[in-house]
């Protein structure tokens, strides 16, 4: 199992005044980690800054590979009428840039990317009628297309009712047993049970809370069975 | 006088086949943009672009006399200054962005008039409210580069543009500077050429009025750009006709026109209008 993703001696915060102090850790492909706490103990803070959005106010990050980044929030502009297909197709940005052209081989990824998440039968709607689950789901997908390495999820579970949070779930386990490393903060106990590790913050301090020996393809497989 | 004669007018008279020219291409350049702008919630900001390039266009005219090219110069010149400064005077004193563009649109309008008062020879009408009906070939030909320049840019900046607007966080902070720095220019661009035919307070009225009514007019952001074109044609069309009908300045005829065909659009336009909203109601929209 390769290393994704390794940090030593990390600490986040917005500034100079750190939020959580001394976080280490190395991420292997194929695992899944739960990023836990109560409400402001770090958790977004945490992701930004292995997402690379964030500088760390001190340590290092080393990621071998691409990010998928979903934030907390998403300020969708609901006056811009598109479709989910080209919401989702945002995720091509980096491949495509302003000009490229969308091809047949983009369009079925596209449309992957929005059967993942069930959402193939709304792929034509507007994406300002989606509900809040869908829409998640939908910002779910953007990440997903590009096909990265490394998924750092803020509160994907989030709005989401049992069937999408069950649907999420079964694909976060597809994804971490196609070899990325997925790495989401979930508040739902039951939710963060079946993610391979779990990663507790509190009082500024990062605690691992389950020894790295129970991650691994087995969790995993177990997970998506 | 008849419905006929108005058209014959229209058709026939060379100053008002000039106009109706100018008037429709300017109307094409200022679709995209406009239905960008009501996208991003800045069609009052927009407002100060218009009122910005009033003291540079005043400024060339009383040191280089009148001629269309040297007033286009300055009118961008200061235009452009002006956005600038707003901008960094904002971030500076941490004033709200909106606060730092109307201190200095109001600034720039005022100097503009005062600019205007100190000359002979300067039609400061002409200035606020333009000279549709006496387009010069100078003019006419800025019209078409403009709308060139913008329907050119906007179809580069198009994928760049819509990303940024739907998801503000979206695009790395570079990219996003960059494409609303090129909007920005596309719009002075076109607002310059439109200054010449409308006037410094009139010019923002065919970037916005047919962009609001293509709101109730078609469903995707294409079929807006296309409906906003043809909203700004009829507008422009049926200003003039109003214009020659009642004797009415031609300017400020076009922009009650297109306020016309916003309103009726937003009554019966196909999407989201009252009368589509009648239609469905009851119904999941």
């Amino acid at each position: 199992m390769s290393d994704a993703l390794a940090f030593e001696a990390l600490s986040c915060g917005h500034g100079r005044q750190p939020v959580i102090r001394g976080l280490s850790g190395v991420l292997g492909r194929g695992q899944t980690v739960a990023l836990t706490g109560a409400n402001g103990s770090g958790k977004s803070t945490v992701l930004a800054t292995l997402a690379g959005q964030l500088a760390p106010v001190a340590g290092l990050v080393v990621r071998s590979g691409t990010v998928g980044y979903l934030p907390q929030a998403i300020a969708l502009n609901r006056d811009v009428p598109v479709t989910a297909r080209t919401f989702a197709a945002m995720g091509l940005w980096n491949e495509l840039g302003p000009l490229g052209r969308t091809g047949p081989s983009h369009r079925r990824r596209i449309d992957a990317a929005l059967e993942a998440v069930g959402l193939e039968k709304l792929a034509d709607r507007t994406v300002a009628t989606l509900s809040g689950g869908e829409f998640r789901r939908l910002c779910i997908a953007r990440v997903l297309l590009p096909d990265p390495d490394i998924l750092l999820l803020d509160e994907p579970l989030a709005a989401l009712d049992a069937d999408g949070i069950a649907l999420v779930m079964d694909c976060l386990a597809g994804w971490a047993a196609a070899g990325r490393c997925v790495v989401a903060s979930v508040h739902e106990a039951a939710a963060a049970a079946r993610f391979g590790r779990r990663l507790h913050l509190a009082d500024a301090q990062a605690i691992w809370m389950d020894s790295p020996a129970r991650s691994g393809l087995h969790v995993i497989q177990g997970l998506a069975g | 006088m008849g419905l006929a004669e108005i058209l014959g007018v229209l058709t026939g008279e060379r100053f008002a086949q000039r106009a109706l020219l100018g008037g429709l291409i300017l109307a094409v350049a200022a679709a995209p943009l406009g239905v960008f702008l009501v996208m991003r919630r800045m069609s009052l900001t927009v407002d100060a672009v218009g009122h910005a390039i009033l003291p540079g266009a005043a400024g060339a005219a009383l040191l280089g006399g009148g001629a269309t090219w040297i007033v286009s110069a300055g009118a961008a010149a200061t235009g452009a200054g002006v956005f600038a400064l707003a901008g960094w005077a904002s971030r500076w004193l941490r004033l709200p962005e909106d606060a730092g563009f109307a201190v200095f649109y109001l600034a720039a309008l005022s100097a503009g008039v005062v600019l205007a008062g100190m000359g002979g020879g300067i039609d400061l009408d002409r200035l606020l409210f333009g000279a549709i009906l006496a387009l010069d070939d100078a003019a006419l030909t800025l019209c078409a580069v403009a709308a060139a320049v913008s329907l050119a840019g906007m179809a580069g900046l198009y994928r760049t543009l819509l990303y940024d607007t739907l998801d503000p966080d979206f695009l790395p902070r570079r990219a996003a500077s960059v494409v609303r720095a090129l909007f920005f220019a596309l719009l002075a661009v076109v607002t310059v050429a439109s200054f010449h035919a409308l006037g410094a307070l009139m010019a923002v009225g065919l970037t916005i009025l047919p962009a609001i009514a293509a709101r109730f007019m078609a469903g995707s952001v294409p079929g807006m750009m296309a409906a906003a074109a043809l909203a700004g044609a009829l507008g422009v069309g049926g200003g003039l006709a109003l214009s020659i009908a009642t004797d009415a300045p031609a300017g400020a005829a076009i922009v009650l026109a297109l306020t016309a065909v916003a309103l009726l659009a937003a009554l019966v336009g196909p999407r989201g209008s009252i009368y589509a909203r009648r239609i469905v109601a009851g119904a999941v929209p």
